[in-house]
C-alpha cells in the first residue's frame, strides 16, 4: 500500500498545477453520473404515472411532474399525452445535459492532461542532459528511450482513461445505491453482498499481476534492445555471416518475451472471467430478491425497473475494476520507472561558480589521479604538467593511456579523485561548468553529428552564426567542396536522415563546427584520424591560423598532427612518462624517441631513392 | 523513426484491400484451432450477455404484471418457488456459458496475439538478417526499429483484439436485436433505421479523430529520434554546454506534439456525448412509443417495455466498439502496409539453387569491365579492370570518395556491380555461395563494430571452435598482449568501454582468427597509437603470406608491404606500379606521398 501512495503522490506531483483544472472535469464527471443515474429513475416515474394512469386514477398535474409546481388546473387535454410527452422530453433533457458535461469534463481532462505530459516530457529531457555523463554507461540507451516514451503514454492512458474511469464507478455506484436505498433498505446490502469479494481478489490481483507485467516488461526490454543492436550491427553481421547465430539468439529471446507474456495473459484469463461472473451473479441475487420484495408488497412495479436497471448500471462498470487495476499496475510500474530516470542526481555547480571574462589559458594538473566511477584501476594517476597561456601542447601516448580523460576532467565531465587542476591559477572546481564548457573548445574522437542541416549543425554552437561565418568555417575545415557553401548547400540535412558522410568526412564537419564556436582555449582528441593526408595538411594550417595565441591542447598519436606543438607530453598507462620539447624528446631515449623514429624512418627511407 | 522508406506499398488505396486482409488473416489461421474455439467461445458469449435482458422480461411478465393492480401489487401475490427454480436455471445455465467462453475468448486472444506478434517478428528479423547494404543505404535503424516494435504490436492487436471488438459486437447487435424483433416489430424498425444513421456519424467523426491522431504519432516519432540522437551525443552535447540549444530543439518538437493530441482529444472529447445523446433521442422515442404502445393499445406488456427500454440502451455500445474497431483497423492496416513492405522488400543478393559451395578460396581476384554506383545516376566505377594474382597484396591509394571502398564492398559481395563481372578463382563471384565465401574473407574496417559482450566474444563471433590458445596466439602477433588479460571484460554498449584504437585491434583480430584465404584492411589502424601501429605492422609481412590481401590506407606507412600500388581516382586506376617506379613518375602518388613526409622532414630541419 506503501508503493500506492506514493503512486499518487507522483501522479499528482506530475499534474502540477494543471491539478485544478483537473479536479473541475473530474467534478464535472461526478455530475455526468448523477444526471445518468436519474435516467432510470426517468423511465421507472413514467412507468409508475402510466400505471397510476391506467388505473382510471385521474392525475393531478403535480402528481405527473412528480414534483409541486403551483396550482396550474388541471390539464384540459388527455393527462395520458402529457405524462408520455413530458417523460420522454425529460428524458432527453437529461441526457443533453449529461452529454454537455461530458464534453466538457473530457476537454478539460485532454487539456490539463496533455500540459502536464509535456511538460514532463521536457522535464525528463532536460533532466537527462543535466546528469553527469557516468550515468549514460549505467543506464542503457534504449532503456532510457522506453522510459521517456513508451512509459509516458502509459501514463498519459491511465490519467486520462483510467482515473476517470475510477471516479465513474465509484460515483455511479455510490449514487445508484443511494437511488436503491431510497426504494429499499435491505436491498441496498442485498445489491452489493458480493462485493467484498470483489474487493479482495482485486488487491490479490494487483500484486500478482504487477509482478507478472514487471517481469513482462524486462524480456520485452530485452528484445529491443536485441533488436536494435543488430540493427547497429548489421553491416558488420552480414560481413562475418552471422545470420544465423543472430537469428538464434533473436529467436531465443522472441520465445522468453513470449512466455512472460504467456503468463500475464493466463492471470488475465483466470481474473476476469471470475469478476465477471461474481458481477452477473450479483445482479442476479439483485433481480431475483426484488421479485421476491415486490411479492411482499415492499416495492412497486416501476421500482422494480428502476432497480433492475440500477444494478446493471452499478455492477457493469464493477467488471472494468480488473482492467483498471490492470491499468493501475502498468501505470503505477511506468510512473516509478519514470521517477527513478528523474531521480538521479543533477550535475552539481553547473550554473554557479567563476565565469571570468577570458580565460587566460594556463592549465595546470597538481598531481592529478583519477578513476573513472565503478572501476577498479587508476585511469590517471599522479599526473602533473603545466600549460602556459597561449602554449600548444601535444599529449601523446598508447591506446587507453588515459589521453581523453584530461580532456574530460579539464572540461569537468568528471572531476579528480585526487589531488588538483587549475586554470588561470585558480582552481578548476571554482569555475561554473557551463562556463568551462562554453569557453573551451573541445573536438571529442567521435565526430558525432546531429541529423539536422548543416546549418543548424553550426549554429548549435554559435548561436548568432551568419552564412559568411558558415562559409568560412567550411572552407577551414575542407569540407566546402563536398556539402557546398551557399545558402541553399547549407541547408542539407547531414547524418542519419540525410547525406550519409564518411568517417572523414564526418570528422571534417566536426571540425568545422569546433571552429566556429567561440572558444579561449581548443582540446582536440584525435581529430583527423580519418582524413586523409592532403585534407590533413590544409586541415592543420587552418588550425594553426585560429588558434595562433590561444592554449591548445591537441591529443593524438600521430606525429602529423602535432607538429606545431611546442610541448610534448606522453602519457603512459595513466603516468606522465616524459614531457619537453619536440627536439629534445627526439632524442631522448623513450616513447617518443621511438615513435618518433618509428614514423620518420618511413618518411625517409624512400626519399633516399628518389 | 522517420519513414522515409520509399517503397511502403499502399495496399488499401490501390484496391488491393481484400487480398491484404486476407493475407493478414493468414497469421491467426495459422492457429486454426484456437481461432475456431475462439470464434464459438465469442458467439456464446456475446449471445449470452445479449439473452439476459430477455428472461429478465420473462421473469417479470411471469411473476409481476399478472398481479399488478394500480401502482401496487395486489396481495394475493404469490410466486411459486417452482418459477423461482425454472429461472434459477435458466440463469445459471446462462452464467456458466459466459464465464467459460469468457476465459477461452480472453485467454486465446491474447495468446493469439502474444503468437502472431513472435511470428511477425520473427519473419521481419529473419528478412533484415539477409537485405543487403544497399537497403540498409536507404532505409533508417529508427524506421526497422519502429516496424519491429511499435508496428507489430499494433497490427496484432487488431488480428485479435480488432477482431474480436468487430464480432462480437457484431453477434451483440445481432443478438440484441433478434428479441426485439420477437417483442415487437415496429418498435425494432425504429431503432433499426436509427442504427446505420449513428453509425455513420460515429465513422465519419472516426476518421476525423484518426487524422489527427496520425499526425500526433508523426510528431511522437519525431521526437523519440530526436531524443535518442541526443542520448548517442551526450557528451558532446554536455561538453559544448550546448544542453539550452538542444532542449529548445525537443521542446518544439514537444509543443507540436501536445498540440496534436490535444486536438485528438478534443475531437474524442465530442465522439463519446454526441453518440450517447443521439442514443438517447431514439430511446426517448421508443419511450414515448413503447409507453403508448403497453399502456394506450395495450400491444405489448409492461415487461416487454421494460425490457425494450433496456435494449435500446444496450445496442449503442457494441455500435460504439464497431466505431473504435474501424478506427483501430485504419491506423493500424498503415502498420500492416509497412510491416508487408519490409517483408517483400525482395533479397537482391542471394544464393541460388546452382550457387557453388566454395569452401577453399585460392585468392585470385578478377574485376571484369565492372560499373557501379549507389545511386542510379551516379557512377562510382567506370569499366572498372583489376586482376590480382593469388597470394598478391594490393594497396588502394588515393584521396577519399574516388572508389577505394567500393571496390571491397564489392568483392565482399555487399552490393552487386551494375554490370561487368567479378571472378574469382575462375567462378564468377554471383555463382558462390555467399556465407561459404564470406567466411573465408576477413575485412577490417575503419570504424567496426563491437556488440554487447565481452572482448573475447567479440573476437570469436561465430568461430565457436576457435580456443582460447588461438586468441592468445592471435594477439600475441599482433602485438596486442595487453588485451590478452582483459578478455573477459565487458565491452560495454556499443564498445563504449573501449577506444577506437582497441575496437580496431579487436576487429584485427577477429579477422585473422578467421584465417581468411583473403584479407580486407580497409584504413585498418587509422586510430591505433604508434607503437601499437607498428607492432601491428611488423606481424603485417607475415599476415599477407599465403593470402590474397587488399589494403586501403591513407597511411602511407601502413602500404609499404604490398606488392603493388594503385592509385585510384574517379573511379579508376591512375597509377599503378610499386613505390619505388610511382615515386620516380612523379605523378599523383608522388604529389600525395611528399604532402605526407613534409611534415617530419619540417620536424627534422627545426
Amino acid at each position: 500500500m506503501k508503493r500506492k501512495s506514493s503512486t499518487i503522490k507522483n501522479l499528482s506531483s506530475l499534474l502540477g498545477k494543471n491539478k485544478w483544472i483537473y479536479l473541475i472535469s473530474s467534478i464535472l464527471f461526478i455530475g455526468v453520473i448523477f444526471f445518468r443515474v436519474l435516467e432510470p429513475k426517468v423511465f421507472e416515474w413514467t412507468i409508475n404515472s402510466l400505471v397510476l394512469h391506467a388505473s382510471n386514477k385521474n392525475l393531478g398535474i403535480n402528481e405527473i411532474l412528480r414534483f409541486p409546481i403551483s396550482s396550474i388546473e388541471l390539464f384540459t387535454w388527455d393527462s395520458f399525452f402529457v405524462i408520455l410527452i413530458y417523460y420522454s422530453i425529460l428524458y432527453l433533457i437529461v441526457t443533453l445535459l449529461r452529454s454537455f458535461m461530458v464534453f466538457t469534463a473530457n476537454v478539460l481532462n485532454a487539456r490539463s492532461t496533455e500540459d502536464s505530459l509535456a511538460k514532463l516530457r521536457d522535464r525528463i529531457f532536460n533532466h537527462l542532459q543535466k546528469i553527469s555523463v557516468y550515468h549514460y554507461i549505467h543506464h542503457s540507451k534504449g532503456e532510457m528511450i522506453q522510459r521517456s516514451t513508451n512509459d509516458i503514454e502509459v501514463v498519459k492512458s491511465f490519467v486520462q482513461g483510467n482515473i476517470v474511469e475510477v471516479i465513474r464507478i465509484g460515483f455511479m455506484v455510490f449514487f445508484s445505491l443511494i437511488m436503491i436505498f431510497q426504494i429499499s433498505p435491505i436491498l441496498t446490502i442485498i445489491s452489493v453482498c458480493l462485493m467484498p469479494i470483489v474487493v479482495i481478489m482485486s488487491l490479490r490481483f494487483y500484486t500478482i499481476e504487477k509482478r507478472t507485467w514487471e517481469f513482462h516488461e524486462i524480456e520485452s526490454d530485452k528484445l529491443n534492445t536485441l533488436i536494435q543492436e543488430n540493427i547497429q550491427g548489421i553491416r558488420t553481421i552480414k560481413a562475418y555471416a552471422l545470420e544465423d547465430e543472430s537469428l538464434q539468439s533473436f529467436h531465443k529471446q522472441n520465445e522468453a518475451r513470449l512466455s512472460t507474456g504467456l503468463k500475464h495473459n493466463k492471470l488475465h484469463a483466470t481474473y476476469w472471467p471470475l469478476m465477471n461472473l461474481i458481477v452477473f451473479v450479483q445482479i442476479v441475487i439483485t433481480n431475483l430478491s426484488c421479485i421476491w420484495l415486490a411479492s411482499k408488497s415492499h416495492i412497486n412495479i416501476g421500482e422494480v425497473f428502476s432497480i433492475g436497471l440500477y444494478a446493471n448500471m452499478m455492477l457493469w462498470p464493477i467488471r472494468q475494476v480488473s482492467h483498471i487495476i490492470s491499468n493501475f499496475s502498468m501505470a503505477s510500474v511506468a510512473l516509478s520507472r519514470i521517477e527513478e530516470l528523474l531521480s538521479i542526481p543533477k550535475e552539481s555547480s553547473f550554473e554557479e561558480g567563476l565565469k571570468p571574462e577570458k580565460i587566460e589559458g594556463k592549465i595546470e594538473f597538481r598531481n592529478v589521479s583519477f578513476q573513472y566511477p565503478g572501476q577498479q584501476k587508476n585511469a590517471l594517476t599522479n599526473v602533473s604538467f603545466i600549460v602556459h597561456a597561449g602554449e600548444k601542447s601535444a599529449i601523446i601516448g598508447p591506446t587507453g593511456s588515459g589521453k581523453s580523460t584530461i580532456l574530460k576532467l579539464i572540461i569537468r565531465l568528471y572531476d579528480v579523485s585526487e589531488g588538483e587542476i587549475y586554470l588561470d591559477n585558480r582552481n578548476i572546481k571554482e569555475y561554473s561548468k557551463k562556463y568551462l564548457r562554453e569557453k573551451i573548445g573541445v573536438a571529442l574522437q567521435n565526430s558525432i553529428l546531429f541529423s539536422a542541416s548543416i546549418k543548424e549543425n553550426l549554429k548549435a554552437f554559435k548561436n548568432n552564426a551568419n552564412t559568411e561565418n558558415m562559409k568560412d568555417v567550411m572552407e577551414l575545415a575542407c569540407i566546402d567542396k563536398i556539402l557546398g557553401t551557399d545558402e541553399k548547400g547549407f541547408e542539407h540535412i547531414i547524418g542519419e536522415k540525410g547525406i550519409n558522410l564518411s568517417g572523414g568526412q564526418k570528422q571534417r564537419m566536426a571540425i568545422a563546427r569546433l571552429l566556429i564556436k567561440p572558444s579561449d582555449i581548443y582540446i582536440l582528441d584525435d581529430v583527423t584520424s580519418y582524413i586523409d593526408e592532403l585534407n590533413e595538411q590544409k586541415i592543420l594550417q587552418s588550425f594553426q591560423k585560429m588558434m595562433e595565441d590561444k592554449t591548445c591542447l591537441i591529443i593524438s598519436h600521430k606525429l602529423s598532427t602535432i607538429i606545431f606543438a611546442d610541448k610534448i607530453i606522453v602519457l603512459q598507462q595513466g603516468r606522465v612518462i616524459q614531457q619537453g620539447d619536440q627536439k629534445w624528446l627526439a632524442k631522448e631515449k623513450g616513447y617518443f624517441n621511438i615513435i618518433y623514429t618509428l614514423q620518420t624512418e618511413k618518411a625517409n627511407e624512400p626519399a633516399l631513392s628518389i | 523513426m522517420q519513414s522515409n522508406h520509399q517503397n511502403e506499398v499502399k495496399y488499401i488505396e490501390s484496391k488491393a484491400l481484400f487480398p491484404f486482409i486476407k493475407r493478414l488473416f493468414g497469421y491467426c489461421l495459422k492457429y486454426k484451432l484456437w481461432l475456431w474455439v475462439l470464434l464459438s467461445a465469442i458467439l456464446v458469449n456475446s449471445f449470452t450477455e445479449a439473452i439476459l435482458p430477455l428472461i429478465w422480461k420473462y421473469l417479470i411478465d411471469e411473476t409481476l404484471i399478472a398481479n399488478v393492480s394500480g401502482e401496487k401489487f395486489s396481495d394475493s401475490f404469490h410466486i411459486g418457488w417452482h418459477t423461482i427454480a425454472i429461472f434459477s436455471i435458466y440463469y445459471f445455465l446462462i452464467l456458466a456459458l459466459n464465464y467459460v467462453s469468457e476465459i477461452y475468448v480472453i485467454n486465446n486472444t491474447g495468446k493469439m496475439r502474444l503468437h502472431v506478434i513472435r511470428d511477425l517478428r520473427e519473419e521481419m528479423f529473419r528478412k533484415m538478417q539477409f537485405l543487403s547494404y544497399s537497403f540498409y543505404d536507404k532505409t533508417s535503424a529508427g524506421w526497422l526499429i519502429a516496424r519491429m516494435t511499435y508496428d507489430s504490436e499494433r497490427l496484432s492487436e487488431l488480428m485479435t483484439w480488432g477482431f474480436i471488438n468487430f464480432t462480437g459486437s457484431i453477434i451483440m447487435i445481432i443478438g440484441c436485436l433478434i428479441p426485439m424483433f420477437i417483442l415487437n416489430f415496429k418498435l425494432t424498425i425504429i431503432v433499426l433505421v436509427s442504427l446505420p444513421i449513428i453509425l455513420f456519424i460515429s465513422l465519419k467523426l472516426r476518421s476525423m479523430i484518426l487524422k489527427y491522431a496520425r499526425e500526433s504519432r508523426r510528431i511522437n516519432s519525431e521526437l523519440t529520434g530526436y531524443f535518442a540522437e541526443n542520448l548517442n551525443a551526450i557528451e558532446l552535447v554536455k561538453s559544448n554546454a550546448i544542453e539550452n540549444y538542444r532542449s529548445s530543439g525537443f521542446s518544439g518538437i514537444n509543443k507540436r506534439l501536445k498540440k496534436a493530441s490535444l486536438t485528438t482529444s478534443i475531437y474524442n472529447a465530442i465522439f463519446q456525448p454526441l453518440l450517447v445523446f443521439s442514443g438517447s433521442i431514439v430511446a426517448g422515442v421508443i419511450l414515448y412509443h413503447g409507453g403508448y404502445m403497453s399502456f394506450k393499445e395495450a400491444t405489448i406488456s409492461i415487461g416487454t417495455f421494460g425490457a425494450f427500454f433496456a435494449y435500446v440502451r444496450n445496442i449503442f455500445m457494441p455500435v460504439f466498439d464497431l466505431s473504435r474497431t474501424y478506427s483501430l483497423a485504419l491506423s493500424s492496416l498503415s502498420a500492416g502496409e509497412r510491416i508487408f513492405s519490409l517483408i517483400d522488400e525482395s533479397i537482391k543478393i542471394k544464393d541460388n539453387e546452382n550457387s557453388i559451395l566454395h569452401t577453399d578460396i585460392k585468392g585470385e581476384i578478377e574485376f571484369r569491365e565492372v560499373d557501379f554506383g549507389y545511386l542510379a545516376n551516379q557512377k562510382v566505377l567506370k569499366k572498372f579492370q583489376l586482376k590480382i594474382k593469388a597470394g598478391e597484396s594490393i594497396a588502394l591509394v588515393g584521396p577519399s570518395g574516388e572508389g577505394k571502398t567500393t571496390l571491397i564492398n564489392l568483392l565482399c559481395r555487399f552490393y552487386e556491380p551494375v554490370s561487368g563481372e567479378i571472378i574469382i578463382d575462375n567462378i564468377q563471384l554471383n555463382k558462390i555461395c555467399i556465407s561459404s565465401y564470406l567466411k573465408q574473407i576477413g575485412v577490417i574496417s575503419q570504424v567496426p563494430h563491437i556488440f554487447t559482450g565481452t572482448i573475447k566474444s567479440n573476437i570469436i563471433l561465430s568461430n565457436t571452435n576457435v580456443s582460447d590458445e588461438d586468441i592468445i596466439q592471435t594477439l600475441k602477433i599482433l602485438g596486442a598482449e595487453e588485451l590478452i588479460l582483459r578478455l573477459n571484460e565487458e565491452a560495454g554498449n556499443e564498445g563504449e568501454s573501449l577506444s577506437n584504437g582497441e575496437k580496431q585491434m579487436i576487429s584485427f583480430a577477429r579477422a585473422i582468427i578467421k584465417r581468411p584465404k583473403i584479407l580486407i584492411m580497409d584504413e585498418a589502424t587509422s586510430s591505433m597509437d604508434a607503437i601499437t601501429e607498428s607492432n601491428v605492422r611488423k606481424s603485417i609481412k607475415s599476415l599477407l603470406e599465403n593470402r590474397t590481401a587488399i589494403v586501403i590506407a591513407h597511411r602511407l606507412s601502413t602500404i609499404k608491404e604490398c606488392d603493388r600500388i594503385l592509385f585510384i581516382k574517379e573511379g579508376r586506376i591512375a597509377e599503378e606500379g610499386n613505390h619505388e617506379s610511382l615515386i620516380l613518375q612523379r605523378g599523383m602518388y608522388y604529389q600525395y606521398y611528399k604532402s605526407y613526409s613534409k611534415d617530419f622532414s619540417e620536424i627534422q630541419n627545426n
